[in-house]
């Protein structure tokens, strides 16, 4: 066991759910954009996460160290039709295809993320501060 | 003489491995707390402690003729903390299993077993250095 993994274990986490955050961001600020040329919506996106492991651990079936986003990927769910006839993307029947973010699933997700990064900070702290008091040994 | 002087000192090193591993173990399983299909893990090594301390002082033991013979005891010196994985539940839809409040609570509680061990070889270096000063 490395001297300092632990740290590395946190610190993957902290990058995982930053970036889980600054995804939802994009989809919360994109909630209502439309392609302006092709009038496509914007899809929304989701981190999907997944244990960081070594090789040699996979071979051995270790125990992971870590978490790693292994993609972004779209979600395929169905756009949101409004009633627009004046919009130049309208259909025959006057709707409007909208992004397919639900603001608040959004804010859900980011709340979750929030607290699962400050759970690793805490964490991280546990082990800063169990690394320093090792130093304190003194003969 | 002086290996005596020191085996508390060892076995109380043991003590502080098998804490830091544990804090490993304890910190990735929060950081897989979103992963889904992640299954917990714990460190088990006070009891596998406890049970080779008792067996070399004159528990139960089985003969060997051959040093590849397994004693059924382990000696003190080859315990080492275990890594197990708790595959049997799901905590959530996603096949994930971390209790976040549990994984919390035992973050605190090793933390604070791990100051103590390290106030006790502090302590255990004291009195070495009182007996050699006189």
């Amino acid at each position: 066991m490395g001297f300092l993994s632990s740290i590395d274990i946190s610190g993957s986490a902290l990058t995982a759910q930053r970036l889980r955050m600054d995804v939802i961001s994009a989809n919360i600020a994109n909630a209502e954009t439309v392609d302006p040329v092709t009038g496509e919506p914007y899809r929304r996106r989701v981190v999907e996460l997944s244990e960081r492991k070594s090789f040699s651990a996979e071979l051995n079936q270790a125990m992971s160290a870590g978490v790693k986003v292994s993609r972004i990927v779209e979600d395929a769910s169905d756009f949101e039709l409004i009633y627009d006839p004046d919009s130049p993307f309208a259909d025959a029947n006057g709707y409007v295809r909208m992004p397919n973010v639900d603001e608040v699933e959004e804010l859900i997700d980011l709340i979750s993320a929030t607290r699962s990064y400050e759970a690793n900070v805490t964490a991280l702290n546990a082990t800063k501060s169990m690394a320093l008091k090792a130093l304190e040994i003194r003969g | 003489m002086l290996n005596d002087a020191f085996g508390g000192i060892d076995l109380l090193q043991k003590g502080l491995d098998a804490a830091w591993t544990r804090n490993s173990v304890i910190t990735n399983n929060i950081a897989n707390v979103d992963t889904p299909g992640f299954k917990s893990s714990k460190v088990e090594f006070e009891s596998s402690l406890k049970q080779a301390m008792e067996a070399e002082s004159g528990g139960f033991r089985a003969k060997t003729t051959r040093p590849e013979h397994y004693d059924f005891s382990g000696s003190v010196e080859k315990v080492k903390p275990a890594i197990v994985s708790n595959n049997d539940t799901s905590y959530r839809a996603d096949g994930n299993n971390v209790d976040i409040d549990y994984e919390s609570v035992e973050l605190a509680r090793n933390t604070y077993w791990y100051y103590a061990l390290i106030e006790q070889i502090s302590s255990e270096f004291a009195k070495l250095k009182t007996a050699i000063n006189g």
